[in-house]
């Protein structure tokens, strides 16, 4: 797991003057119970939040197996480890697999979560969770159907989009 | 806590006022009383993956792995503050004693409910074992 400060959004302090302002305010205040309460957050609410700027292409992470910050992904429902994932990813669409070509941005999307990025929803519909059930019912390399193949196409377009940080909705 | 801007997001403060009028009054409401939790030499520290925004009067935290939100009070604020791996809960304790004009005892089961929970909403992680 990848650890450190946790991205800021205030920049007219440091994260430590933050913290250091913060406890100022509660020599003010005076220590109340701590509180933490959940909060409730549409999932269209994703739809207004501009791309992510540190998703990465699939590209990069076929590439880059020492900067994957897991060492096995599910897709399609099935596990696979990195070197698996990076042959898949290494596998070139034949007849352009639409399977294959999927399967190659649902990796990257993953990954780009793991990382910390916000996940891509559209509608509501978490475009990760639907590429899997497509990948589940259509294994690798199955040659689905015209309609499927479309479906497919589809949403590998917009996790590109996803995952190269342009508007995928 | 105002109108906050998260994320990209607008969040109305009605939606805020609605979760706060929801939400237990207190973290003993809020967290379960749990045999076994972390201890005074635990070292939480915040997943990086986690994005925080400030408020006037706190923050608001957010998970993106989990899609969940978080406001947190003042004083939840300043224990998250410190929770970078470096200090342990007796460490968190004792520094907010010198702000707060509590002794470290008496912040102590404060500091270690609120940690617990962090842990367990996943936005803290433990550095090392006590």
């Amino acid at each position: 797991m990848v650890s450190g400060r946790p991205e800021q959004s205030n920049e007219s302090l440091s994260p430590e003057g933050k913290g250091i302002s913060r406890r100022a305010l509660l020599q003010k205040t005076g220590w109340a119970v701590p509180v933490i309460v959940a909060l409730t957050i549409p999932q269209d609410a994703y739809a207004c939040v501009s791309p992510c700027r540190n998703t990465l292409s699939q590209g990069y992470w076929k590439n880059h197996s020492n900067s994957w910050p897991v060492n096995t992904l599910t897709v399609g429902g099935r596990s696979y480890s990195i070197n698996e994932l990076i042959k898949i990813l290494e596998t070139h669409p034949k007849k352009g697999d639409v399977t294959y070509i999927l399967a190659h941005q649902l990796i990257a999307a993953k990954l780009n979560v793991a990382i910390g990025c916000p996940p891509p929803i559209v509608n509501g519909t978490n475009l990760i969770e639907k590429a899997d059930e497509l990948l589940r019912e259509y294994p690798l390399g199955s040659r689905p159907s015209k309609n499927v193949k479309t479906a497919m196409t589809t949403l590998a377009e917009k996790l590109d989009d996803y995952n190269n940080g342009k508007p995928y909705n | 806590m105002g109108r906050a801007v998260f994320l990209g997001c607008t969040i109305r403060p009605e939606t805020l006022a609605k979760e706060s009028a929801n939400a237990p009054n207190s973290m003993s409401d809020s967290i379960p009383d749990e045999a076994g939790g972390v201890g005074p030499s635990f070292k939480p520290r915040r997943r990086s993956t986690v994005r925080q925004h400030e408020l006037p009067d706190g923050l608001l935290i957010f998970n993106p792995q989990s899609l969940k939100a978080f406001a947190l009070n003042a004083s939840a604020s300043a224990v998250w503050d410190l929770c970078d791996g470096n200090h342990t809960i007796a460490d968190i304790a004792l520094e907010l004693s010198q702000c707060t004009g509590r002794t470290p005892e008496e912040l102590l089961p404060d500091v270690a409910t609120a940690v617990q929970k962090l842990l367990e909403l996943g936005l803290v992680e433990q550095d090392a074992l006590p």
